[in-house]
């Protein structure tokens, strides 16, 4: 912003005052207008929006802190100035602590008024300035879609803006593909926390090893190979958030370290002394069964109960396949922009298919299914036929060169596994009683996995 | 080439405008020319501040000269009325400007008399006020003579001369 866009309005009864300023302020090219008293200051404020106000403290009917009181609240970027005498700074002392700029004595010292206002004109600047970077990082920042039109996802929009706004840890829980990572990404996106970083740790893709020093961070010499300092994730997530997914991989001795960290909201770098305070949110996600880790032990007590404070269910896409069309129509938005191809849509055959098909991968699996058959497709809309390829797959999987009764218990194995062991729901997608599922269960020697 | 009037109401004050006369002219475009007035500066006393009134100075020499340019120098501390202090005054647009030589004195701050310094910043304040009276507003070039200067200190730093920009604005 240069010194012609900075709008100065005078507000003094005094017409030598308002004169003498404007043409001072005009010789050093700002843009300035005078006002006699509070009411014509206020009709002018209602017209244009003013950077820089100079305020007479002493005029008849409303005086300067009654007007700039009205100002912050029509306005509160603007910076205000008290003009005053010498007899009434305290005053103008009460003024800067209800948020006032400065405040000059009269008669105004040249060199002082031209510092004050270079000093003004640079605070709006860079307030504007600042206004500016906050609209940009808010468009950054917005919160990712979440695509579904079934009751669940509702309530899963509403369950995201309750935690949000709170700074409590939050489990997500939900099998692979449901988009647990999406989740984490909206509750950060519509925090208090969103100017600062999301981190996210894939606690199943390190090491134990490497995960503690992820984490933590390490000092120069912590082990071989630790050829700088460095910072862990944790710091890095200072005033942000860190989100921990396949929460339920991490080692005992990382359990406890974390643990500590969570509850002081501060550590020590491995090979460190130093203690690093960092105020993080926890969100993880998981897609195995917790309760199970930590009765066998492997998941520690205390930890599971700091961590699923808040529980977020992410329902499998199969049952909520009303889902399915809108999601599909998403992706293929996206991949037409990315591909630059002319689909525009889906055929209802094509998308009838897509509804009927189990998903166990879920969300992801449907993405690549449509990424998969836009590379393939030539129309404007598509078809069957470019889902082809995983249809091949699905039919491999049964049709291979085994028995009637190896046949029959993979598909039983393969439907109970996409229902996560719900007995009615796979009975009625088999076409067969409940009873009739628990005898093949026992005829086939199958138990019931201690996670289902 | 058009006239600028530099206007003195003491005779000794001509000595200070005489040297730098010429070069004021090179500057400017204008015919810079030495004009000696009888000029009555006790209606503008503020006794309490024992200062002279700038801005009413003005108004009322302003009708009384020529319509040629002109800066009016004195010796006497200036003031309008919402400043300390000023070391010259002219109304952009206006045909007549004020500067006192009171604060661009050496003596002021205490350090011997110097009559070349002082003529440096006479010159460099005329030209200023000439500025504004062809309707030049301050300048953000620091070495501009159009640049804004609240202190001694302001006007040595910058130069006589004025940035292009500046010269480019001024009507011939």
């Amino acid at each position: 912003m240069k010194i012609e866009d900075i709008k100065i309005l005078i507000v003094d009864d005094e017409e030598i005052v308002r004169e003498s300023l404007s043409e001072w302020f005009r010789e050093d090219g700002y843009k300035v207008d005078t006002a006699s008293d509070a009411v014509e200051a206020l009709n002018k404020l209602n017209e244009t929006r003013w950077d820089i106000y100079f305020l007479d403290i002493k005029m008849p009917g409303m005086d300067g802190m009654e007007l700039h009181r009205r100002i912050r609240e029509i306005d509160r970027e603007a910076l205000v100035i008290m003009i005053t005498a010498y007899a009434s700074v305290d005053t103008a002392v009460q003024a800067l602590k209800e948020g006032a700029f400065d405040y000059v004595t009269k008669p105004f010292d040249p060199d002082h008024l031209s510092n004050l206002l270079r000093n003004a004109a640079k605070h709006s600047q860079l307030t504007r300035e600042n206004l500016g970077l906050k609209g940009t990082l808010e468009e950054l920042t917005r919160p990712p879609q979440i695509i579904g039109v079934s009751k669940h996802i509702q309530d899963l929009k509403d369950l995201i803006a309750t935690v949000a706004k709170t700074a409590t840890t939050v489990m997500i829980r939900g099998e692979s593909g449901t988009g647990k990572e999406l989740v984490a990404q909206a509750i950060h996106a519509q925090s208090n926390r969103r100017f600062f970083p999301m981190v996210s740790v894939n606690c199943g893709a390190i090491s134990e090893t490497l995960l503690e020093s992820e984490l933590f961070g390490h000092e120069k010499g912590a082990f071989t190979g630790a050829l700088y300092r460095r910072k862990g994730k944790l710091e890095i997530a200072d005033g942000g958030t860190l989100f921990l997914d396949e929460i339920g991989t991490i080692d005992m001795k990382t359990q406890v370290d974390l643990l500590r960290a969570i509850e002081r909201k501060e550590f020590t770098r491995l090979g460190g002394n130093e203690t690093i305070k960092s105020d993080f949110r926890i969100i993880c996600a998981t897609n195995t069964n917790l309760e199970a880790s930590v009765k066998r032990g492997d998941f520690r007590e205390d930890l599971y109960y700091r961590l699923q404070v808040y529980t977020i269910q992410i329902e499998p896409l199969r049952q909520r396949t009303e889902d399915i069309p809108e999601l599909v129509n998403f992706f293929i938005q996206k991949y037409r922009d990315k591909m630059s191809k002319p689909v525009k849509g889906i055929t209802g055959d094509a998308l009838q298919m897509l509804t009927r098909c189990a998903w166990p991968g879920n969300v992801r699996e449907l993405e690549n299914a449509i990424e998969r058959a836009m590379v393939v497709s030539k129309g404007e809309r598509l078809v069957q036929k470019d889902f082809s390829l995983n249809q091949a797959q699905d039919v491999e999987t049964v049709s291979a060169g085994l028995s009637l009764e190896e046949v029959e218990k993979k598909h039983l194995l393969r439907v109970l596994e996409s229902t996560r062991w719900n007995i009615s729901q796979s009975a009625k997608i088999l076409g067969i009683d409940r009873v009739t599922i628990y005898k093949k269960l026992k005829k086939f020697g199958i138990d019931r996995p201690e996670n289902a | 080439m058009p006239d600028l009037q530099v206007v003195v109401h003491h005779a000794d004050h001509g000595s200070h405008i005489e040297p730098i006369l010429n070069s004021i002219s090179d500057i400017t475009g204008y015919r810079a020319t030495l004009v000696f007035e009888v000029i009555d500066l006790d209606p503008f006393l503020e006794p309490q501040r024992a200062q002279y009134n700038a801005a009413d100075l003005i108004s009322l020499y302003e009708a009384r000269l020529t319509s040629a340019k002109s800066v009016l120098i004195t010796d006497v501390d200036l003031f309008i009325p919402i400043f300390t202090h000023v070391f010259g005054l002219a109304k952009l647009g206006g045909q007549l400007a004020a500067v006192s030589l009171h604060r661009l004195m050496p003596e002021y701050y205490g350090l011997p008399p110097d009559p070349q310094w002082l003529q440096a910043r006479l010159k460099k304040e005329i030209i200023h006020e000439f500025g504004h009276l062809v309707n030049l507003r301050h300048c953000n070039q620091y070495y501009c003579v159009m640049a804004s200067s609240n202190t001694a200190d302001d006007l040595d730093i910058k130069s006589d001369r004025f940035c292009p920009d500046c010269r480019y604005l001024i009507p011939r």
